[in-house]
């Protein structure tokens, strides 16, 4: 079994994401008619990328370039394959994650920039995204990225960034996107569970689950807590 | 004699038969059919159809009881009577398989309308080096930070311990603010 899906799925800038914070080492192999693609990482980092021709193998781009070219791929295949043992990798990308994403964002468009990104107005709500411990980063930010960080300590929307920092809504959309691809911040999207509808109970003497009453139920959970516990592992 | 029981869910092939069979004390009993759908075909030939369930006894009197829903969306009328009554349930999703995303987030709200009982998010396969963090599985999937997304490995009964006992904790929880 090994991690694989469709970039429409899961973006290539969140695998890379994934991969860093995890510490991954192995091979990510890519395609997209008429183009297959390798991405080498180790211990997270990308060290090394190339783009083929899927029919003759010709190679397209290599290193940092391809890179840059598979981040605007949208509806590829991925999967993701650990080294062998006797599998040796050789460095020709030494540029952090968070630079190749930035630096192939930077050369599109502003309205390509983020294509996994969903729109952001006035209304969205942002937060800081939780860092794992001794995660390192060498990810340089300008005195208005922090600005706009240090406005979404408690959860904000854009309107109320772009009304204590005084940017103007765009040049503020603009420093989102870049915090949204470094993964430093997120758009807040949880999930609004519906109401469950009510359920016409019945008694019956022979099914006790349906009514379990609030008393009996904490005695009840303790007693199958013991009894998992005892489970033969 | 007082029989109480758990319902485990998730998308298709994402260990919910393997989850029950780790810790029942029976030979879980599941009645399987021929998969249709060609794409999932790929994955597995047979799929539950209802009735996949393990037993565990807690005491004398009573009994918990396992229940796996059906895999496949064509049976999802069995959802709302393997949710009747349950003390809580366990949405199981594959860390290998981000095409199960949308399938998962949209059983998460199917369930929440059917059931108010509470639930945990296990992301299933953890042994894989190449699985996803559950951090990552809570972002996409959506799932508010009150609810615990736990790792979880299908075919290890310590591990399906743990789920069952974070599942019990949040039944715990829900029933001492509702007293």
């Amino acid at each position: 079994m090994a991690l694989e899906g469709t970039l429409n799925d899961m973006p290539l800038i969140d695998l890379m994401h994934v991969f860093q914070s995890g510490r991954k080492t192995g091979r990510l192999l890519l395609s997209q008619s008429p183009y297959k693609a390798m991405l080498w990482f180790l211990d997270g980092a990308i060290i090394n990328a190339v783009v083929l021709a899927q029919s003759t193998n010709a190679p397209i781009h290599a290193g940092e370039e391809a890179v840059f070219t598979l981040l605007h791929w949208e509806d590829g295949v991925f999967k993701f394959l650990h080294p062998q043992p006797p599998e040796s990798y050789q460095i020709h990308i030494t540029h952090s994650t968070d630079w190749l994403i930035i630096e192939g964002l930077r050369r599109h468009e502003q309205q390509s920039r983020l294509p996994a990104c969903p729109r952001i107005t006035g209304s969205t709500a942002l937060r800081l995204v939780p860092r794992l411990a001794g995660e390192e980063t060498q990810i340089s930010l300008t005195l208005d990225d922090w600005r706009v960080l240090s406005q979404l300590v408690l959860e904000t929307t854009v309107d109320e960034v772009v009304g204590a920092i005084g940017l103007s809504f765009d040049q503020t959309i603009g420093i989102i996107n870049r915090l949204l691809a470094l993964n430093l911040v997120e758009i807040r999207a949880d999930m609004v569970l519906p109401e469950a509808k009510p359920l016409i109970m019945l008694p019956s003497p022979t099914d006790a689950n349906k009514l379990v009453p609030q008393q009996r139920m904490r005695s009840l959970v303790q007693s199958i807590k013991d009894r998992l516990r005892r489970v033969a592992v | 004699m007082g029989n109480y029981k758990i319902v485990i869910t998730g998308a298709y092939a994402a260990g919910k038969t393997q989850f029950i069979r780790s810790v029942s004390e029976v030979e879980v009993i599941d009645t399987e059919a021929i998969v249709t759908n060609l794409e999932e075909k790929m994955i597995k030939t047979h799929t539950t159809v209802g009735l996949d369930y393990g037993i565990l006894t807690i005491d004398s009197e009573h009994k918990l009881f396992l229940f796996g829903t059906p895999g496949q969306e064509r049976f999802d009328f069995m959802w709302e009577v393997l949710a009747e009554g349950c003390l809580g349930y366990i949405v199981l999703m594959d860390s290998c398989r981000p095409a199960h995303f949308v399938e998962t987030a949209h059983l998460v709200q199917r369930f929440a309308s059917i059931t108010s009982a509470p639930f945990v998010v296990a992301a299933n396969k953890q042994d894989d080096p190449s699985s996803l963090p559950p951090s990552y599985i809570r972002r996409r999937l959506g799932i508010p930070l009150s609810i615990p997304v736990v790792p979880c490995i299908a075919s290890d009964p310590a591990s399906v311990r743990d789920v069952l006992l974070t599942l019990l904790e949040r039944v715990d929880m829900v029933s001492a603010t509702a007293e």
